[in-house]
């Protein structure tokens, strides 16, 4: 079996000085399977987004280990190996697309550390548009498109690192529901066909259940419960899921 | 009711309608800037390599420039500066003050500068300043061969500083509304109840003011002096912020007597105002005489420049051209023809003082009398 | 280096903002060292300070109270002429305060029967110079609210609701511009001189130009700064977390002033009413004795002679201050206690008499080695000092470019392996170039028109137009000085209007 596509081993980080000292993630471990899309899920304050940045390797842990494809990539403050070689891509939750760019001209930035010739790079560049269905967008800058053109961008610029792993933050929040289905659907599909791992975060497991298996909750900056999504439904043990269960209720959630 | 405007971070907002970039938009503002940036460069560089160049003078090779800090307005000094490039070939830096009510003037730039000076010659309008100078161990003796007519009596007995054409503090008044059997003939006069609110002086803490109010306290002792300046204010007097002021409102008439020098006395009536002037005290304690002083700054970078330049300021010739120029300064060298309109040195009663001596009075009453004075009846 | 290392957290940053600092208060150093000795403490100084102050509060409390009105409105609605207008309110800040006290004193003598009191006529000047600075702010901090955000506020409430709540949103810069205002006029001595009013500027100048006296001068000028700082300190405690508050969301219209016929007629009169009375009639005064005569051709050769070097010492200025903003903005980058530190000595700096650095600078020259003495006499000392005087002008803005960007950003372009330089370059200087552009432009403008510094450290032969100006004021002919006069404010009139034009951007 080969190594999981990311891992974290007691991983603790703090914030703040010593009047403030809040804990945001307490000794959480647990490892993604190649091919295992996981959904991060848990209330806003939880950690999610700390847990994120501790994988892209944004932030060194207090304590603990970070592992990515078998290898040691973070330790207690330190990181081995930086974001960028690191075979991710991340999606942020205000998407951080550089403004005063082109669409095209962001992917192309995205790209500049990847050491290939310009040509290359435009080709790359052009491909990622390509596969996120915005080719005709790339002169545009990114502040007069829609919000879910400005996500396909901020998709396209990952997609073109060819990442092993994907992290999504919160990606889909404010799109209306048939613009979110539909780019739901297209991660999936990318994810199967280009062979890469999802990790989404999110609050609200409705945004995971189409496109994850796994799931972890967190709360408080502790893992809650973790497992197949499907199995995790059925017995839910912590707040977020029963009350995301009662919700639906046998009626499908229709009062 | 209001609404709160602080913008949200991290929440997308709704869904704008697209507004497409105006065609061309990010280049025209781009060559504006590029044409903007070309000319002022442009100017910059023909504008800042301009100066002052001087013109060869008959025979004179130029040496090095001479820096010269004037106290002296700006308008008189520079046509002197002028005639003496013209004359010598050297160049002349001139350096001006501002009033010293408006801002820390030249005076402390010297001060400032003790240890590495960049002056040559200051020349002050006033020998109180260079008494100043010489208390601080900023200046030199040089005695010129050109200082010959001078009357010893207006220069430093040690040579720091050479006192020519002068100017004099006199009273002025508005003739509209002054008929002349009623002028002032005497500064006592400011206090009599024919000009209960009519009077204005510029402030005492600074420039010739600042001088007259030490000679008066020297002449006529420091209860008489005093008794002098209270009465002043009982009696309705004003103090404005210099002597040009006190021009200004005695020509329009918001004051009908003041006590300023002869060169802004000389403005007002050139500029063809119903004002009249007064040498005060002439059968008293006589008018006070404020020659301008030369002063060779200790350590100057040009010194031999800067000696050829007090040279000039001393020859007869310049003190001629005061003269005759707007200044209307008189020459203290009998002889001379005064500035028209102005009676000769010669013919004034001048107050007996000790220049030198004035300066350490002055900052004393600084500290004291007349720094309270001054408070007391400022708002 | 890398990118993140611009967003990540480090005791370096305090190190960094301290130094600068100290780098800027270097040049007043050998004075302040007099300050300690001498046994005459501070005489009457502290009253005089008290009785500053209130002059301070009520021209800053006027600045504030017509400046957020005139500003907002500005922003949120169009009328014809609003450009001009703008440029017109924006003219005293170019303009050294003594040119609006003498065109107000030349006014008042013919006009008006009596003497003013003192302390209105210099509030009515000081509060000339606050108006605009306020205005300006209130505007800037008005258009950079989004069109969704002003047409939600206008749906909910119509105009009435949308001003106020403006009003309320551009209150703290605003109020940070009002004290950064009180602060010019507690260190502007001209009014205070020409209206027979007690000033602790004039105070400070008495120090140094009746007693020359560098000691005292400078502890009276420690005073004055601390007084500042301890008034400054809650203020800017209270705008520093708010600076943060200028991240703009995912999504953003920029503002487009309205046509809307009551309001924008209460704009343009406010406008017009401010420009009438503040800048107009103190104009009057000054041109009144033009009217007899010009000297045009005499200006006209001052004119030239001089320009140069005043665009020398403004540009030069400029960029010192903008690139020095920059860096304290970067420095103190999302952390508040030291964006709170950062305004907080802004003021301090401000405070401090400007004879301070200048004398001191002299005094550095004589104590370096004669090879080095030649830089202090140059004209760069001259932009340094402006530079550094006017630094928490450019800071400000720096401050609000810096907090309009999201360190996202930074993790993004960490993340794809961005070079630090290339980040520089794609990413933030574009974004970041407005607000350093109008600080250099800013702190140009001021330094251009600034006087006691230059009078002090210009090189022999390098004056500017505004000292030439004000050298010649004392006995020149009135025709003259007006004429000067005219001509110096026209020029500022035209740059100020020919500045849209200049950045491209419709206002």
């Amino acid at each position: 079996m080969s190594a999981p596509v990311c891992e974290l081993r007691a991983v603790t980080k703090s914030y703040g000085g010593n009047l403030t000292l809040m804990r945001a993630l307490r000794r959480v471990s647990f490892a993604v399977p190649v091919g295992e899309h996981t959904s991060l899920l848990g209330p806003s304050g939880s950690g999610k987004s700390t847990l994120l940045r501790l994988l892209a390797g944004l932030e060194a842990p207090d304590e603990g280990e970070v592992w990515m494809g078998g290898a040691l990539v973070s330790a207690a403050g330190r990181i081995d190996l930086p974001p960028h070689r690191r075979g991710i891509a991340m999606v942020f939750q205000d998407l951080a697309l550089w403004p005063n760019l082109s669409v095209l001209d962001n992917v192309l930035l995205g790209l500049s550390g990847a050491r290939l010739p310009r040509i290359e790079r435009i080709d790359r560049a052009r491909q990622a548009l390509a596969l996120c269905s915005i080719e005709d967008l790339a002169d545009r800058r990114p502040e007069t498109l829609s919000g879910g053109q400005q996500q396909r961008v901020a998709l396209a610029r990952a997609l073109a690192l060819e990442p092993r792993l994907l992290l999504l933050d919160e990606p889909f929040s404010g799109l209306d529901l048939v613009v979110k289905a539909r780019l739901i659907e297209e991660v999936h599909r990318l994810a199967e066909e280009r062979g890469f791992t999802v990790l989404l975060v999110s609050h609200d497991p409705l945004e995971a259940t189409p496109l994850c298996r796994a799931a972890v909750v967190l709360q408080a900056g502790e893992i809650e419960e973790a497992g197949p999504l499907a199995a995790l439904l059925r017995e839910p043990r912590s707040e977020l899921l029963r009350a995301f269960r009662d919700q639906l209720g046998p009626s499908g959630g229709v009062r | 009711m209001t609404v709160s405007l602080r913008p949200k971070t991290l929440t997308p907002g709704p869904s704008p309608t697209r507004t497409p970039a105006r065609p061309g938009e990010g280049k025209l503002p781009a060559l504006r800037q590029a044409v903007a940036a070309l000319a002022l460069a442009g100017w910059v560089l023909l504008a800042g390599c301009g100066r002052e160049e001087p013109e060869g003078g008959a025979g004179a090779e130029p040496q090095g420039p001479v820096v010269v800090y004037s106290s002296v307005d700006d308008v008189f000094a520079r046509p002197v500066a002028q005639r003496f490039q013209e004359e010598t070939g050297i160049e002349v830096r001139l350096v001006p003050d501002t009033e010293e009510t408006k801002s820390t003037g030249l005076l402390n730039r010297l001060i400032a500068e003790k240890e590495r000076p960049q002056a040559d010659v200051f020349w002050s309008g006033d020998p109180v300043r260079a008494a100043v100078l010489k208390r601080r161990g900023l200046s030199a003796s040089y005695r010129s061969p050109a200082a010959t007519g001078l009357p010893p009596r207006f220069s430093d007995p040690e040579g720091h500083w050479t006192g020519f054409s002068a100017r004099a503090r006199v009273l002025i008044y508005n003739r509209e509304k002054v008929p002349e059997e009623q002028a002032p003939d005497s500064i006592f006069d400011l206090v009599e109840p024919r000009f209960r609110g009519q009077a204005c002086i510029a402030n005492p803490l600074f420039g010739t003011t600042s001088m007259h109010a030490a000679a008066l306290f020297a002449a006529l002792g420091e209860q008489r002096a005093r008794q002098l300046f209270e009465d002043f204010t009982a009696n309705g007097g004003r103090i404005v912020s210099s002597n040009g002021e006190v021009r200004r409102r005695v020509a329009n008439g918001e004051c009908t007597v003041g006590i300023t020098d002869t060169d802004d006395a000389n403005v007002a009536r050139l500029e063809g105002k119903p004002v009249g002037i007064v040498f005060p005290d002439a059968d008293g304690i006589g008018t006070l005489i404020i020659p301008n002083a030369a002063v060779l700054i200790a350590g100057a970078p040009h010194p031999e420049a800067g000696r050829r330049f007090i040279d000039f300021l001393l020859a007869p010739e310049t003190e001629k051209a005061l003269a005759a120029s707007e200044a209307a300064q008189m020459p203290v060298r009998p002889g001379l023809p005064p500035p028209a309109g102005l009676p000769a040195l010669a013919g004034l009663k001048a107050m007996e003082v000790d220049y030198g001596g004035l300066a350490a009075l002055l900052e004393e009453l600084s500290r004291g009398f007349l720094k309270e004075w001054v408070d007391r009846n400022s708002g | 280096m890398n990118p993140l290392a611009l967003e990540r957290p480090s005791r370096w940053r305090a190190f960094g903002v301290a130094g600068v600092f100290a780098l800027a208060l270097l040049p007043s150093f050998p004075l302040l060292r007099e300050a300690a000795s001498g046994q005459r403490g501070l005489g009457t100084f502290p009253a005089t300070l008290w009785q500053s102050f209130g002059l301070a509060t009520a021209s800053a409390a006027l600045g504030f109270a017509a400046g957020l009105p005139l500003g907002v409105t500005a922003a949120l609605y169009s009328f014809p002429g609003r450009r001009a207008l703008l440029a017109l309110a924006s003219l005293p800040l170019l303009v050294p305060s003594l040119l609006w006290a003498v065109g107000w004193s030349a006014l008042l003598a013919r006009v008006a029967p009596g003497p003013l009191p003192g302390a209105a006529a210099c509030v009515v000047v000081f509060a000339t110079t606050a108006i605009p600075l306020v205005l300006l702010t209130a505007w800037a901090s008005t258009a950079a609210l989004g069109a969704g955000q002003v047409e939600a506020a206008r749906l909910a409430g119509g105009e009435a609701v949308l001003v106020r709540s403006a009003c309320r949103h551009a209150a703290v810069p605003a109020l940070l511009a009002a004290g950064l205002a009180g602060v010019l006029v507690l260190s502007d001595p001209a009014p205070g001189q020409i209206f027979g009013q007690r000033t602790a500027a004039a105070e400070i100048l008495v120090s140094f130009a009746a007693l020359f006296d560098f000691g005292l001068a400078a502890r009276q000028g420690l005073a004055l700064a601390a007084l500042v700082l301890v008034l400054a300190a809650p203020l800017a405690a209270v705008a520093a977390p708010r600076l943060a508050a200028a991240v703009l969301p995912r999504a953003i219209r920029p503002l487009r002033p309205v046509w809307h016929r009551e309001m924008a007629a209460l704009a343009a009169g406010g406008l017009l009413v401010f420009v009438g009375i503040g800048v107009a009639a103190p104009l009057a005064g000054l041109a009144l004795p033009a009217l007899r005569g010009t000297a045009l051709a005499r200006a006209g050769s001052e004119v030239v002679e001089t320009l140069g070097n005043t665009a020398i010492y403004g540009l030069g200025a400029g960029a010192l201050a903008a690139v020095l903003g920059l860096l304290l903005a970067a420095l103190a980058g999302r952390s508040s206690r030291l964006r709170t530190a950062v305004l907080a000595l802004s003021f301090l700096l401000l405070a401090l008499p400007s004879a301070l650095p200048s004398l001191g600078l002299l005094r550095w020259s004589g104590e370096v080695p004669a090879a080095l003495a030649p830089v202090f006499h140059s004209r760069f000392t001259v932009c340094v000092a402006l530079g550094l005087r006017f630094l928490p002008v450019a800071t400000l803005l720096a401050l609000r470019g810096w907090a309009s960007t999201s360190p996202t950003w930074a993790w993004a372009a960490e993340l794809h392996g961005v070079s630090l330089g290339r980040y520089l370059a794609r990413v933030l200087a574009p974004r970041l170039a407005p607000a350093v552009a109008t600080g250099l432009v800013l702190v140009g403008l001021l330094s251009a028109a600034d006087v006691g510094t230059v009078l002090l450290l210009h090189p022999p032969g390098q004056r500017s137009l505004p000292l030439a100006i004000f050298t010649v004021m004392a006995n020149a002919p009135e025709a003259l000085v007006a004429s000067l006069c005219l001509l110096y404010v026209v020029g500022a009139g035209a740059l100020l209007a020919a500045l849209p034009w200049l950045a491209g951007r419709r206002l």
